[in-house]
């Protein structure tokens, strides 16, 4: 699950009941685009397996890539 | 074409004559469907796949292979040790997201670029777009304060971009997008921003930028016009002439020279006897 903003976390998380939500994110790498987005992200529980350090898309698609690169999931 | 995939298909895998590999491609109008197939030496083993995408052309076959669903044969086939270390290394390497689905929360237009990165790594990518940019409801208050209260402090006043006026992209860039009044010719004109509002997605559905054209501000408007902007009135006009090439001389020879002009008109004749007096602050 990537979020490339705060909004998307709070517009996407507004779509279920918290308990829900904790369900179904179980297991789902996060990944989010900087520190803001992720602090939004804590927020709502989730936490973030993937950020990049260059706050960019690019650069976000890159981490993504490197981090199951390295056999994560 | 189809010939040229399928052989493409079995160099991209090293196959040769004592590997199980075949590929079969199908093409239409509209789309190329190549249908992959490894086995292991003894047969017991098949693994069978398939891809299909738009027809791009000569060379196009191997773009689509990278992008769509898994390669053929992926899945760690027991077929030929050459075809599996080049499977494996492609895997590995050049689509690190191969079997992961991504879902991507952007605004739909903004969606397309991160999409493609994430897919050129193997990826599968689903959009959900939980943002929707879309045109406010009205123009009115960014108009309104664009040209009315210019000097406000804001990250895109002019006092701090040299600007005249702004328009707040999307506030999901945290970025205003701004024109300065010096490159108002025709070849460096204004970038012309695109104002929008947010939005949870399911408000507006489609009605996005790229679907209506957006309106340009009244200041955009009227600039193309060879005109002030609507409601520019004597506060703006005094303004253009402080930054007016001879103000700015003016001004650059110090505010003594002033002091001593105004000083000068109301006591002249108490100046008078020292006139070195004034001028020296």
């Amino acid at each position: 699950m990537t979020f490339t903003s705060s909004s998307t976390v709070k517009n996407l998380c507004a779509l279920f009941p918290r308990a829900e939500l904790g369900r179904l994110m179980d297991g789902v790498t996060v990944a989010s685009i900087g520190p803001i987005t992720r602090a939004t992200a804590a927020g709502f529980g989730l936490d973030t397996h993937v950020m990049p350090i260059e706050y960019t898309i690019p650069a976000l698609a890159r981490a993504i890539a490197a981090y199951f690169a390295e056999g994560r999931s | 074409m189809e010939a040229l995939a399928e052989r493409s298909f079995l160099r991209g895998l090293a196959a040769g004559c004592h590997t199980p590999v075949a590929g079969c491609a199908r093409a239409d109008a509209q789309a190329l469907t190549l249908t992959g197939l490894v086995a292991s030496l003894d047969g017991r083993t098949v693994i069978r796949s398939a891809v299909s995408g738009p027809v791009l052309g000569r060379g196009g076959a191997r773009p689509e292979a990278r992008r769509g669903a898994p390669r053929p044969g992926c899945g760690g086939a027991a077929g030929g040790q050459r075809g599996r270390s080049a499977m494996s290394f492609e895997v590995a390497v050049a689509r690190p997201l191969a079997g992961r689905v991504i879902l991507v929360t952007r605004a739909r237009e903004q969606a397309a670029g991160f999409a493609a990165l994430l897919e050129e790594a193997g990826g599968t990518v689903m959009l959900v777009p939980t943002i929707a940019i879309e045109p406010p409801d009205s123009w009115e208050p960014w108009t309104r304060r664009s040209l009315e209260r210019p000097s406000t402090g804001g990250p895109c006043s002019p006092a701090s971009t040299g600007s005249r006026w702004c328009a707040a992209a999307s506030p999901s860039r945290g970025a205003a997008a701004t024109s300065s009044p010096r490159a108002g010719s025709r070849r460096s004109g204004p970038r012309r921003p695109t104002p929008c509002g947010l939005g949870p997605a399911g408000r507006g559905g489609a009605r996005g930028i790229r679907g209506r054209e957006p309106r340009r501000p009244v200041a955009a408007r009227d600039r193309a016009r060879g005109s002030r902007p609507r409601g520019a009135g004597r506060r703006d006009a005094r303004r253009a002439r402080a930054r007016a090439p001879g103000a700015g001389r003016r001004r650059r020879r110090g505010p003594g020279v002033s002091h001593a002009r105004g000083a000068g008109a109301g006591r002249r004749p108490a100046a008078k006897p020292s006139p070195s007096g004034g001028s020296t602050s």
